[in-house]
């Protein structure tokens, strides 16, 4: 099977975490990042339009609980990840194709930790199938 | 104000089954207000849509409209072109001569509702009353499963008679008295609120 693609929707604020203090990148592939002024600028349809452009899984990257730049734009979009899976269910899609993560801009080892979490668990998935939300 | 809440995207995708060119049609006044049936509902609706259609490998072409009222002929009129061009409009604002049931099923009556036009609120009509187009409670008045009738008929959707509507919860309806709504996905939670105070 083909190696899986997913979409990384990355507050700009947090994205230092892709990087080490050295300034090396994190190896990314398979990620499609798309940087965001703000976690809170990410919304459903972004979200649902990557898995229906092909992502295997989206995830959300935002700053930590009070650290959101713009004061809450961390819990808006919480929120909005939230209703995507919700939708995704209704839909009879897997609802843990999304999922949300808080980093701080130096977790570099966290972030990467989870990015590798969600590539594996979209191997062994597999592109996202109808009914696979059981429902 | 009218207080709107989408329908499960199960039910909604049951409804459009078997349709290849939806236009996804939202108005911008009391259902936008209450995010279920603006502008951005329509986008997110829009693309649900699509995501499920394009994972069980359909053809479906989906298109997005807002009108400022849905309710108004002549903001409507505004859209003829997209609805002559679709093959079903998956209209998410509300509806007149409404009877607030709270769950509705205009998909299978037509457009024309049951519960305000009949004046037994007859789910599966018309009762035996119904003659010459006209209600037995008055003779002045029409028969609202005759104009469901007629009104499946213009649809060529007759077929639709045959859909037995189950008995209902009569829980969500407008003689429940006031409640609250609250969409999770927009309300301001107690986090948000409190980190606008350290402002
Ligand atoms: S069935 Fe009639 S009363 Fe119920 S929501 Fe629909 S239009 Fe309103
Ligand atoms: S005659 Fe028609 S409108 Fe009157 S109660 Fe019977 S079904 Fe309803």
């Amino acid at each position: 099977m083909s190696e899986p693609t997913i979409a990384m929707f990355i507050c700009r604020n947090a994205r230092a975490a892709l990087t080490s203090a050295d300034g090396t990148e994190m190896p990314l592939a398979g990620v499609q990042v798309i940087e965001l002024p703000c976690s809170g600028r990410v919304d459903e349809v972004m979200v649902l339009r990557a898995l229906r452009q092909g992502a295997w899984a989206a995830i959300v990257v935002a700053c930590l609980d009070g650290n959101c730049r713009n004061l809450t734009g961390n819990y808006q979009a919480r929120k909005r990840v939230d209703e995507v899976r919700s939708l995704l269910l209704q839909l009879g899609l897997g609802p843990d194709r999304v999922k949300m993560f808080s980093v701080a801009s130096n977790q570099r080892a966290v972030l990467a930790e989870a990015v590798r979490k969600v590539m594996d668990e979209a191997r062994e998935r597999g592109p996202i199938r109808i009914l696979e939300g059981d429902r | 104000m009218i207080i709107a809440e989408r329908k499960d995207l199960k039910q909604i995708t049951e409804m459009l089954e078997g349709r290849k060119r939806v236009l996804v049609a939202g108005c911008r006044s009391c259902v936008s207000i209450c995010h279920a049936g603006g502008e951005k509902e329509v986008a997110i609706m829009a693309e649900a849509l699509r995501l499920k259609a394009e994972r069980e490998g359909r053809e479906m072409e989906v298109s997005e409209v807002a009108v400022e009222r849905q309710c108004e002929k002549e903001w409507v009129r505004g859209i003829e072109r997209q609805v002559a061009a679709g093959d079903i409009v998956l209209s998410m604002a509300c509806v007149e001569k409404c009877g607030g049931c709270g769950d509705c099923v205009l998909h299978l009556t037509g457009g024309v509702c049951p519960i305000a036009r009949c004046a037994k609120s007859l789910l599966n009509g018309p009762c035996g009353g119904s003659q010459d187009g006209r209600c037995e409670v008055d003779r002045e008045t029409p028969c609202g499963w005759e104009q469901i009738y007629q009104s499946l008929g213009r649809l060529g959707r007759l077929d639709l008679l045959e859909v037995n509507i189950p008995p209902r919860s009569w829980l969500p309806s407008r003689s429940g008295g006031p409640r609250r709504t609250v969409r999770p996905s927009v309300a301001k939670g107690a986090e948000e609120r409190a980190a606008e105070v350290r402002r």
